[in-house]
Order: C-alpha cells, then structure tokens, then sequence
C-alpha cells in the first residue's frame, strides 16, 4: 500500500525524542534513586534539608511574585491591546515581541547596569536628591523578581491578549445597553470572561519561573538561590549527583502538575465560549 | 402605559468618505413596530447604534419624548436591544443573564426572581432558567435575548437582525411570536433587516434606506403599491419600468405614448415625461374580446414554475423585456415561443420618480 509509507515518516523525529530527551531523563531518574545508595533517600532531603528547604521556599516566593506582577502589568497591556485600533494594535504587539529576540543574558546585564549600587537608577536618584545613600536594588529578591518580570511579560501578554480578542465585543455593549457602566460591564462581564486566559498565562509564566537560571544567577548574585542554581551547583561544584537529579525530577513533576492544570485552564476557556 | 416617542432629526454620520447616515430623520412612537430595510450597507446599523448610544452621529439630533438624549450614554437610555449574535453572556445562565439588566439596576432580590420568571414565561422559556446559553437551540438564544432586553421595562426595543441567523422555518415561526410579542408588551420596535418579506410581513412601518439616506417611509401596502421611486419599486418585489410622453389629459387620468403604443393610466402626470411601474401580478393573459384599458401583444421569452403562479419573461414591442406572474390553475403551461395578449387597469400601475434614491 503507498499510504502506508507515510506511517514511517514521523520515525526519525520519534527517535531524536527518545535519544534526546527520554533517555537522559530516565537517567537522571535512575540516579536520583540509586546515587549515592538505592532507595529514596534523596526524596527525603525535600523535608528534612534546611537548606533544601530554604531553596524552595526562596524559588516559591519569587515565582509567585514574578507570576503576580507579570499577569498585573500583562492584563493591562494585553486589555489595551484589545482596545486599540488595528494599526496600534500592531505596533503594540511588535513592542511586546521585541524583548525576545534579546537573549536573556543580555537583558540581565542590562538590568545589571541599572540596578547596581552605581548603576542608573540610584545615581539619577541621587543626583535628583532623592536619596542619600544607593539603594539596595540588586542582589536581592527584589532585583531577581525585576528581571524576570521583564522576562516575563510577553508570555504574560500574549496568552491573555489572544483569549481576549476571542471575546465577543458585543458582549460588553450588550452590557451597557443594559444599563451597566463601562466599569461595571467590564468588571461583571469582560474579566469573568478573561479569566481563562489569565490562568493559562499564569501556568506558562509559573512554569517557566521555575527552571530560571541566569537571571537569579545574575541579579542574584549568589545570595538568592533558586533551584535551577542549586542543581547546577550540586552536580557541577559538590558532585552530588543524587541530590541534583533528585530536584530535578521533582522540578519536572512541579511543571508537570502544572500542565496538568492548564490544561483544565484551557478546557475551561472552551467553556467560558471564547470564539 | 403610553408608549414613548421617539424622534431622530437630520442625523448625519460619515466614516472617511462613507457617508453611513446622510440627513436621516425618523419618528417612532405609538407603540409601532418600525422596521429599517436596506441593502447590505445602507446604514440599518449605524442609525440603531446612533439610536441606542453607541455610534455617535456628526450632527442632528435625537428626543426621547420631546427631550434631548443625543449627550446620553448608552446605559442612560433605558433602550431594549436584542443583537445580531444575540450576545448572551456565555459564563451565566438563562436566569442570571436575564436577571442581570435589574442587577444592575439594584432591584431587591425577590422582586428579581419574580421578573425574571415573568420574563421567561413572556417568552416561555421558563423551564429553561438554568441552562447555559451554549446549550440552548438558536431560536431559544434568541428568546433569552429578548426576555432580557424587556424585562427592565425599557423605553424602547432595538432588534438588529434578531432572525437572519435561524433557518427559514424557525424565521417564519420566530416572526409571528415577535409580531405576538409586540401585541403583548406595548412598547415601540425597531426592527432592523434586509429581508423585504420580513419586513412587509411583520411592520405596521417601513422605513427604506440606501447609500445612509432615508429613501421612504410608509405602510408595508403603501411602499409596495405606491413606491416613490425606481429603487423602493425594484427592491420591494419585482416590478416592469418604462419611460413615456404624455399625450392628452381628461378628469379621470392621461394618456402616454411609450413605445409606440397609446397607454393609460389614472391619476395626474406630473410632468411631460413619465416612469411607469407595474407589478408583475397585474398584468393578466387576455383571451377573447374586451378587457382593460392597457393592452399590448408579447412573445414567451421564459418561464419558470413557483407552485402558485408561473413567472414569465415576456418580449413586447416597444416596452421590452417583461415580467408576469400567471395563475397556475388557469392556463396550460407556457412555452417559449408563445405569442400572447397581455393587459392592465389604468390604475394598476403607478408613476413613480425616476431616481434610485440615494442622491438628494
Ligand atoms: N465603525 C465603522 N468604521 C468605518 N465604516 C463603518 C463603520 N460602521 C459602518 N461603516 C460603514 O457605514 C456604512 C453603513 O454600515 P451599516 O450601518 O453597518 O450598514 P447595514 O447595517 O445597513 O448593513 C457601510 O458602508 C459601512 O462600511
Ligand atoms: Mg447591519
């Protein structure tokens, strides 16, 4: 049979995912439970570490902030996207693209020079009188949650400006024809509406905080560790392979779950009736 | 309750170079239903959004009982809208969708369980309450649309093309229980559609645009027997157009040369050249001696079966190409080829003004 052929086409890509993909991570799996003895000693580092646990604690905080402010600022700018006319719409959308043909090194240095105790920010601050002394912009979570908030925010945006134009406009005349406000149409019927998309957007942004790594290392500067760092230094610096493979599965689970979730996101947003 | 009256003076509206509303005015009151019909285009929806709020106009104006309501925003209006998609709310149910224009409005919670079940009975769609929209049929949106936009007592109701999007059966159906809704709520509609049977069926007005203006305004009857000119004519059913030169004129009407032939017709000329109009389902088929003033000679061109009545192109010397509806049950069918005598009353067809209406 001739279309039968076809059957055998998606085989070398199949095979570059199991090489590629499947077998280092069974490995690491491997590993975790078998370095530096069988069993599931490493797991249980997860709650008797101190050190672990502070990791985690520190990479749960700023993902969470990272994910809160990215979907703030996106909701805005995604609803004025929305809004606008076809041809701000799209110099809106170029601007929101922009920052992801910079690699992420780059942007980090970037804030690197504005955030730093002589960088740009504290010095027109203080040439401008505002403060005495420079503020302590970088090196802490603050600097680390400011960079990959810029990081962040077209996978913020993009999620959530997509679902809106799916809403129907005639929803929210409807609304006013009904007697409702512009702010009581949008706030009973547009943000109901556009809650799906903001879930899906916070998954993604959610997901991708977790594994950051140059950011943290950068902005960071070695007094804010998060998890991606940790592994990197348990495997490259302590060769503690168990430990390192260890959280890297768990990190895999965590994301995981979290598709999982967004995936009751994105069925939910069928629900909703986005177009 | 005495309906409200509604008045639009002289709106304008242009879009670049479009001109959408071109010095349109409309009275809208007594509790009528007013129906806009045009082409795609002609401005239907500009002149509901301009009514409701929501487009607005460069210049002209609009009263609501006397009273300007042009500076209002469109929650202020207190106007009923049902839109063309609908537009219920996906992420509530039948009852909280019609329940949300009196929440809105801050009315107590069991006078707004009470009203919104009167509403949905209005429509009977009461066992209904709790499914949301995406479960229900296309002619069951629609009634949730309306209910919604009653069940606040608006001053006015604006549909813009409630039925196009249902097929034809439920569009008959959904048309009479709109005409019976009417009856029942005793508020003034205006009905946007391009669908001239919907229009002549469910109006007691009609109001005709093209090109952003107003060409005419009248009985679905009057429009359709006293068309004020060529486009109303052709866009309101099929009509037969030809130019004459008055000849003489007595106390009973004129008589006109048009091709070659002597013709008369009722009424008074209003000037020396004149358009004629004739429907198609006045012409009849002579047979023998006698019969109307009007009588001309033809050849089949086509002919094509509706059930009721043949439609038949005829080639006549002199007028051209026309058209005749001929009964059914009276004659055997026409074939091509076929010579025939064809004639009309003096008053059965009517002068109208040679223009298409949208220039001023
Ligand atoms: N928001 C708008 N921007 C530009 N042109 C518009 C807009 N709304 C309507 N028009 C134009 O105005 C004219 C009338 O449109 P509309 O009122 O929608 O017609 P209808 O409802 O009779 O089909 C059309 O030529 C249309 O292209
Ligand atoms: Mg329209």
């Amino acid at each position: 049979m001739n279309s039968g052929a076809y059957r055998w086409f998606p085989i070398p890509a199949l095979l570059l995912l199991v090489l590629a993909y499947l077998v280092p991570l069974s490995q690491v799996l491997m590993i975790s439970v078998t370095d530096p003895e069988l069993g599931l000693g490493n797991y249980a580092l997860l709650v008797t570490s101190p050190s672990i646990a502070r990791v985690l604690a520190t990479t749960a905080r700023i993902c969470v902030i990272t994910a809160t402010a990215a979907l703030v600022l996106g909701y805005v700018v995604a609803y004025c996207m929305t809004q606008a006319r076809p041809a701000v719409r799209r110099l809106m959308l170029v601007g929101v693209l922009l920052p992801l043909w910079v690699s992420v090194l780059a942007r980090s240095f970037a804030w690197v020079t504005l955030l730093r105790r002589e960088g740009v920010v504290n010095s027109v601050l203080m040439g401008a009188g505002l403060i005495q002394s420079p503020l302590p912009l970088m090196w802490n979570e603050f600097g680390v949650s400011v960079g990959m908030i810029h990081t962040m925010l077209p996978y913020a945006i993009l999620p959530m400006a997509s679902h809106m134009r799916g809403l129907d406009p005639a929803l929210m005349a409807a609304a006013r024809g009904m007697g409702a406000s512009r702010a009581q149409a949008f706030r009973r019927v547009f943000l109901p509406l556009s809650l799906p998309g903001v879930i899906g957007a916070g998954v993604l942004v959610l997901i991708f905080s977790l594994g950051f790594y140059v950011t943290p290392v950068l902005l960071g500067g070695g007094r804010v560790r998060m998890v991606a760092e940790y592994i990197s230094l348990q495997i490259q610096e302590l060769l503690q392979w168990g430990t390192g493979t260890m959280l890297a599965t768990a990190l895999i689970a965590a994301i995981g779950l979290l598709l999982f979730l967004l995936s009751r996101a994105v069925g939910l947003r069928a629900l909703s009736g986005a177009r | 309750m005495t309906a409200h009256v509604l008045e639009a003076d002289r709106l304008c509206k242009r879009y670049g170079t479009v001109a959408a509303l071109d010095d349109v005015s409309l009275r809208v009151g007594g509790g009528r239903f007013v129906t806009l019909l045009g082409p795609s285009g002609s401005g239907k929806t500009t002149l509901l959004m301009a009514i409701a709020g929501f487009v607005q106009p460069d210049s002209g104006s609009l009263t609501l009982d006397g009273a300007p309501i042009g500076h209002l925003a469109p929650e202020k209006r207190n106007f009923g809208m049902v839109f063309q998609g609908y537009a219920l709310f996906p992420h509530l149910t039948v009852a909280e969708n019609v329940a949300f224009p009196l929440q809105i409005r801050r009315v107590g919670k069991a006078e707004t369980t009470e009203r919104v079940k009167a509403a949905l009975d209005l429509v009977q769609l009461g066992h209904l309450a709790f499914r949301m929209p995406k479960q229900l049929s296309g002619g069951q949106q629609q009634r949730v649309a309306l209910a919604r936009a009653l069940v606040f007592r608006p001053n006015l109701l604006l549909l813009d093309e409630p039925l196009s999007a249902l097929d034809k059966t439920l569009r008959l159906s959904m048309q009479d229980e709109l005409r019976d809704l009417h009856g029942r709520v005793g508020l003034s509609f205006v009905f946007v559609t391009h669908d001239q049977g919907e229009a002549l069926a469910m109006s007691d007005d009609v109001a005709i645009m093209r090109g952003g203006r107003l060409v005419q305004i009248g009985s679905p009857a009057e429009l359709y027997e006293r068309p004020a000119n060529r486009f109303v004519a052709g866009f309101l059913g099929r009509s037969n157009f030809w130019q004459g030169r008055v000849a003489a004129q007595d106390a009973a009407g004129f008589t006109y040369m048009a091709g070659g032939h002597r013709l008369h017709q009722a009424g008074k000329p209003p000037g020396p050249a004149v358009l004629v109009s004739l429907r198609p389902e006045k012409l009849m088929v002579l047979e023998g001696a006698g019969g109307p003033a009007n009588q001309v000679s033809g050849t089949i061109a086509t002919a094509s079966y509706g059930g009721d009545s043949w439609l038949v192109q005829l080639d006549v010397d002199g007028l051209g190409r026309m058209q005749a509806m001929l009964p059914t049950w009276r004659r055997t069918p026409p074939h091509m080829g076929e010579a025939i005598r064809i004639g009309w009353d003096a008053d059965a067809s009517v002068i109208i003004d040679d223009s298409e209406g949208d220039t001023a």
